[in-house]
Parts: structure tokens; C-alpha cells; sequence
């Protein structure tokens, strides 16, 4: 199994507080990780470095093969558009656009062919059970609008999906069927997940789960859901 | 095209780009009307003016003294170049009176006199049939007199009876008259009048006038007689108030110009039509080679339409300046939107949408906002133009009087340069006015709006 995303020695501190510190990861092409960590532990951080929105103090970051920490900032734009997907707990969806515009924005923004991009979020949304809709976003309920949301982040095949808490606005059942169809998806396209999560049933479904504590990666292992949630 | 993609549906969704698609349009549309009557009053003008003069007049560096009028002297000033036409003129002045009114010095009328070969005048474009009898824009609040009471140019009403009479008395002398015919009358010489000279005093063409020029010492140089033969009118300029036109010869007797014993006959000057040379060299030019001196149309009358140009300049840049007003409502609007839209730039940023893609979108939609908020003011303005007549007519009112204007209708001028000069202002304003808050919304970090909540 190739790997699609190596971190190593990464660090992120701010004046006075050191985020990350040696950060070791690797993700393999089909992967599912998830992140835990208390709160202010630096869960997001990492998923803002690793999405290219920030830059590390050090370390490096190796996307297929690609150093992208030294990329110039064009190049990371460029690079975030077309081989990172986010998903995120509050969905940030467009609002004055409609179901399909949104979903069409990452290859907007990626510059694919905009013909073929449409014939594959007909294909998307059709296998999460949206086929055929289109209209204002807002009157999409919370899973709707996430399953709209994970559509955009896959459309330009991503190597790496981050997501940061994608259920955490869900009610039980929703995250269950979203989060089975963010993993479903992801391992189907070839994307390696990195999932934040607080929701030890939602790191429960991850292949592995790191825990990020005192600015280092903690492999915990894959642990039964029932092991977590009573400990 | 991401940038215009973005730009025109957030100009679409927005509410307060509305406002400023109305701001734009008004300062559009305001300019807009007020010059177009501004250029088309200055057309009306420049129209009047270039109708009455020719493109150079020559007149003797003393004009008391005139010039000979001989062939040689013709030959002359047509050699030089640049010169196409040529046609002698008697300026003089004279007391208008009916005649028959004796002593009676109340209806006497100071006139201006020029005498004119009307076929030399006819061939420099001057005294055509639409100056003489002009269309309604230029028509003076009295009417025009119907051909049937009118003569044309110098022939009177009386010269048309006259050549009847004689087809009659031709016919009588070839004994097919069964009845007597009345004596043959000589008419009197036709002069053309001003409109503005003759309708106050109550004067129609027919009636019969006389004119006399006083040499200062209780006797006069010249007096003549004469039948009003045809009016002229020249609209703003109000050259007709005072306006006469005589016969050559006749405005010669009248200031004592005429060929006497020896002396040749004289003339106060020439006017010139070129070839379509520039008028300046030409005047020059004749000025060198005849000694005389040569003025244009614009040294005459060219100074009144530069006037009313440098005034249209004027106020068209006035008005660009007003328009700068509408930065500050197109610039509140813009950082309204972008405030507003922080969170979607920050999400586009995020999907990879590049910082000068963001600042496009935005700088399209100022443009895209002005260029159609200037086009909807180019019709509002235009729209409100071609109202302006049919409105007034059918309410009853004249917005433009033609006491005041010479014109019944309102002197529109519906040139294209002018909605584009402000339209190219306006885009010019909203886009200076819409950078600031592009660049601000290029520099929206997407970590900062990706952890707020949001759609």
C-alpha cells in the first residue's frame, strides 16, 4: 500500500504556546484516521496545516510524493484545490447558491472540465441519495447539507479528506448513515481520511485513531467502541 | 470563469447591490439629460451662426471706402488657393418706413442693410430654402407666410402678377383676348425682411417700403423703395430683427456704391466659400495675396459657439465630478458585501478559489454594476428626452417657450458620445471605488471564517 500523506517532525507554536511538536503521521491511500484530542489540543491546527491553510514552524508534509510545505502560495491554493477535501462539523455551504452550484464549486475552483464535473456530481449525489435535487441549501436539513458538503469535498478526487467533527451537528442516526458514507466514499474514490473527532463511537469506525496530546500523535490502535466509551 | 461567476450571482443575491446599481443609473442618467440639451441647444446655435455667414468674408482694411467690384478683382481672390465660390455684399444700414406715413417718425426702423447677387449667395450655401423658409426648429412664434402671399427671395408677389399680365398681354396682342386687359405696371424691386423686423410692426410681404440711409446732415446718401418680397428668419441669433436684404444694385444705390459718370461700382466685401481647405489658411492666404482683410466665421461669429461649447465642457466635467459622489455609495455597498460574504470567501478560499480570483469576482461586479447601471441611466435619460415634447404637448405647457428658444421643441441632441463619456466615467469611478474592498476580501483567511459555523 503506497502512502498518500507522511508527516514528519511537524510543529506549529504560537507566542508562548507550543501546538504541535514532532508530529509523526502517515496515511495510506484508502485509509481512515481519526483524531482525538481534548479540546485545545491542536486538533484543528493540525487539520489546517495538513489542508495547506497554514504553514508549519517545521517539519515537513509529503502529499503524494509532493513536499508541499515548501510549495509558494499560488502553488498551495492550487494544490488544496484540487488534491485536499474538507468536510466540517458547521458544513459551510454557499448559500446563494443552489444544491448543485455548491457541489460544482470545487471543480470550479480546481478548473476541471466543468461537463465532466457535472456528469460526476450527477453520480454523487446519486449515491448518497440526493439524485435529482437541486434548489437553495438552506432548506436542506443538517445530514442533507453535510451529505452536500462531502459531495464538494470528493468531486476533484482528493487524495486526502479532512474532516472536522462531520457529525457533530448531527443527530445519532444522521451521523451514523453520513459517517458510514464520508468512509464509504472516501475508500471507494482511494482518499485517505483524517477525521477529528470527540465522538468515540465516530473514532470507533476509523481504521486507526491517533490521540494528539501534549502536541504529539499517539497511535491508540483500533479499539472496540464499547472499550472507549466506558473508559 | 470563476471570478465572473461568483461576481455575478453575489451582484445578483445581494440587496445592496441593487442601491448601487440605482446610484449608478440616476448619476448616469442626470448627466445624461442635462448635456444632451446642453449639446443640442450648442448644435441649435452652431447651426444658426454657420447658416448666416460664409466660410470667409474680405472686406477693405477701410471700409467707408469699399472696393471696386470689377472682374479682374474677382479673378483675384478666386485664384488663390483654397478658395472655391465667391460673392460680392453691401453692408449698410438704413431707416425702414412704410411708405405713405409722411413725417411720422414713430414706425421708423433702423435696419441693417446688406445687398447680395442672390444666385452668388445661393451657390456659398447661404440664403437656401431652409434658412429662408426654415423647418419648425428653427421657426420664429409668428407664422410662416404661405407661398401664395409670399414671393421667393427677391421676386415679389407682384413680379408673379406682372409676368401673368404680360403672358396675357402677348396673348391679347395675338388677338385672343375677347376683353380689355389692365396696364401693364413695372413691380418694384423685392427686398427680404426679418421675421422679428416686420411681424411686431404688423408688416407683411407685399406691402411697400422705404428705405433711406442719412449722409449726418439732414439729407440722405441714398434712399430706395422697395416691396417685401420674402422673410427670412435665422432663429436664435436674432440676426432677422434688424435684417434686410436687398438686390445689389439696390443696396448700392442706397449707400451710394452705385456706378457713377467714371467710378466703377463698389462693394463693402466679398464672401468666400472654400474648397474644404482649413478656413484659417485660406484667410491667410487671401489676406497675403489681396491685401484686404479676411475674417472667418468663427472670428465673426465663432466666438458665441466656442462660448457655449467651453460651457458644455464645463458642466459635462461638473458633472463627471458629481458623479465621484457615487464612490462613496458604491464603495459602502461593495464593503457591506464583502462583511457580508466573509464567511463564503473565507469557504472559497478554502476549496482552493485563489486570492485574485476573490478580488476579480468582486471588481467584476462593480463593473458589470456600473456598466448596466449606466446603460439603464443611458435609457432612463434618453426615454425622459423623447417624453419631453409629446409630455408638454399633450399637458398643454411649452417646458422650452418659444419666445425664449426660437424652437417649439425641446432642443435635443441624442448624440451617443455623450451616456458613453459618462458611462466610461462611471465604470472608471465604481472601479476605483470597488478596489478597496476587493483587496480586503482577497486578504480573508479561510482559518479565521472555517471555524466560525456557517450554511
Amino acid at each position: 500500500m503506497s502512502h498518500r500523506l507522511t508527516v514528519t517532525g511537524l510543529r506549529k507554536a504560537y507566542p508562548g504556546l507550543t501546538v504541535l511538536d514532532s508530529v509523526e503521521l502517515r496515511a495510506d491511500v484508502g485509509e481512515v484516521i481519526a483524531v482525538r484530542g481534548a479540546s485545545g489540543t491542536g486538533k484543528s491546527t493540525l487539520l489546517h496545516l495538513l489542508g495547506l491553510l497554514d504553514r508549519p514552524d517545521a517539519g515537513q508534509i509529503v502529499l503524494d510524493n509532493e513536499d508541499v510545505c515548501t510549495l509558494s502560495e499560488a502553488r498551495r491554493t492550487s494544490v488544496r484545490a484540487r488534491r485536499v477535501g474538507f468536510v466540517f462539523q458547521a458544513f459551510h455551504l454557499l448559500t446563494d447558491f443552489t444544491l448543485r452550484e455548491n457541489v460544482l464549486m470545487s471543480a470550479r475552483t480546481a478548473g476541471l472540465d466543468l461537463a465532466a464535473a457535472a456528469r460526476r456530481t450527477d453520480e454523487l449525489l446519486t449515491r448518497i441519495g440526493l439524485a435529482g435535487r437541486d434548489g437553495d441549501v438552506r432548506t436542506l436539513s443538517g445530514g442533507e447539507r453535510q451529505r452536500v458538503a462531502l459531495c464538494r469535498a470528493l468531486l476533484p478526487r482528493p487524495g486526502l479528506l479532512l474532516a472536522d467533527e462531520p457529525t457533530g451537528n448531527l443527530d445519532p442516526a444522521t451521523a451514523e448513515t453520513v459517517l458510514g458514507e464520508i468512509i464509504g466514499l472516501a475508500k471507494a474514490e482511494g482518499s485517505a481520511v483524517i477525521m477529528v473527532t470527540h465522538d468515540p463511537a465516530v473514532a470507533a469506525r476509523a481504521d486507526r485513531t491517533l490521540e494528539l496530546r501534549a502536541g504529539r500523535l499517539q497511535d491508540r490502535g483500533l479499539q472496540p467502541a464499547s472499550s472507549i466509551i466506558a473508559g | 470563469m470563476l471570478a465572473a461567476h461568483l461576481g455575478l450571482r453575489w451582484l445578483q443575491r445581494r440587496r445592496a447591490a441593487w442601491l448601487a446599481l440605482a446610484a449608478v443609473a440616476l448619476t448616469v442618467a442626470v448627466p445624461v439629460f442635462f448635456i444632451d440639451l446642453m449639446q443640442g441647444w450648442y448644435r441649435l446655435v452652431a447651426v444658426n451662426a454657420r447658416a448666416y455667414e460664409a466660410d470667409i468674408v474680405v472686406q477693405p482694411r477701410v471700409q467707408m471706402q469699399g472696393l471696386r467690384d470689377t472682374p479682374a478683382g474677382r479673378e483675384a481672390i478666386l485664384a488663390v488657393p483654397g478658395v472655391a465660390r465667391l460673392a460680392p455684399v453691401v453692408d449698410s444700414w438704413a431707416i425702414l418706413s412704410r411708405t405713405g406715413v409722411g413725417d411720422d417718425l414713430r414706425g421708423n426702423l433702423p435696419s441693417q442693410v446688406q445687398g447680395v447677387d442672390w444666385g452668388l449667395d445661393a451657390q456659398l450655401g447661404r440664403l437656401d430654402p431652409a434658412i429662408l423658409h426654415p423647418q419648425p426648429i428653427l421657426a420664429l412664434r409668428a407664422p410662416l407666410i404661405s407661398p401664395e402671399e409670399r414671393g421667393s427671395g427677391f421676386a415679389t408677389p407682384a413680379w408673379r402678377a406682372a409676368t401673368a399680365l404680360a403672358g396675357l398681354h402677348l396673348a391679347s396682342a395675338l388677338g385672343g383676348m375677347p376683353s380689355a386687359l389692365p396696364p401693364m405696371q413695372r413691380p418694384r424691386p423685392g427686398v427680404v425682411c426679418g421675421r422679428e423686423l416686420l411681424y411686431p410692426q404688423g408688416m407683411r410681404p407685399g406691402e411697400t417700403i422705404q428705405l433711406a440711409l442719412p449722409n449726418g446732415s439732414g439729407g440722405t446718401v441714398g434712399r430706395i423703395t422697395a416691396e417685401i418680397s420674402d422673410t427670412i428668419g435665422t432663429g436664435v441669433l436674432e440676426i432677422d430683427r434688424y435684417l434686410v436684404i436687398a438686390p445689389l444694385p439696390l443696396a448700392q444705390r442706397l449707400a451710394g456704391m452705385q456706378a457713377r459718370g467714371d467710378r466703377q461700382a463698389r462693394v463693402s466685401g466679398f464672401r468666400l466659400a472654400t474648397d474644404g481647405s482649413d478656413i484659417d489658411t485660406v484667410a491667410q492666404r487671401v489676406a497675403e495675396t489681396t491685401g484686404l482683410r479676411a475674417l472667418t466665421w468663427q472670428d465673426l461669429r465663432g466666438n458665441m459657439v466656442k462660448m457655449m461649447e467651453i460651457q458644455r465642457n464645463i458642466s459635462a466635467a461638473g458633472m463627471i465630478a458629481v458623479q465621484l459622489l457615487t464612490i462613496f455609495v458604491i464603495y459602502a455597498v461593495f464593503s457591506t458585501m464583502v462583511v457580508e460574504l466573509r464567511h463564503d470567501i473565507g469557504v472559497l478560499r478554502g476549496l482552493g478559489a485563489r486570492r485574485r480570483v476573490l478580488a476579480g469576482a468582486f471588481l467584476i461586479a462593480g463593473m458589470v454594476c456600473c456598466l448596466s447601471g449606466g446603460l439603464l441611466g443611458w435609457g432612463l435619460a434618453w426615454g425622459v428626452l423623447a417624453a419631453l415634447n409629446p409630455v408638454s404637448d399633450w399637458c398643454g405647457f411649452s417646458l422650452f417657450p418659444e419666445s425664449v428658444f426660437y424652437t417649439p421643441m425641446a432642443p435635443t441632441s441624442f448624440d451617443v458620445w455623450i451616456p458613453l463619456l459618462f458611462i466610461a466615467s462611471m465604470s472608471t469611478i465604481g472601479l476605483i471605488a470597488v478596489l478597496l474592498p476587493a483587496l480586503r476580501a482577497a486578504r480573508v483567511e479561510p482559518i479565521d471564517t472555517l471555524r466560525e459555523g456557517g450554511g
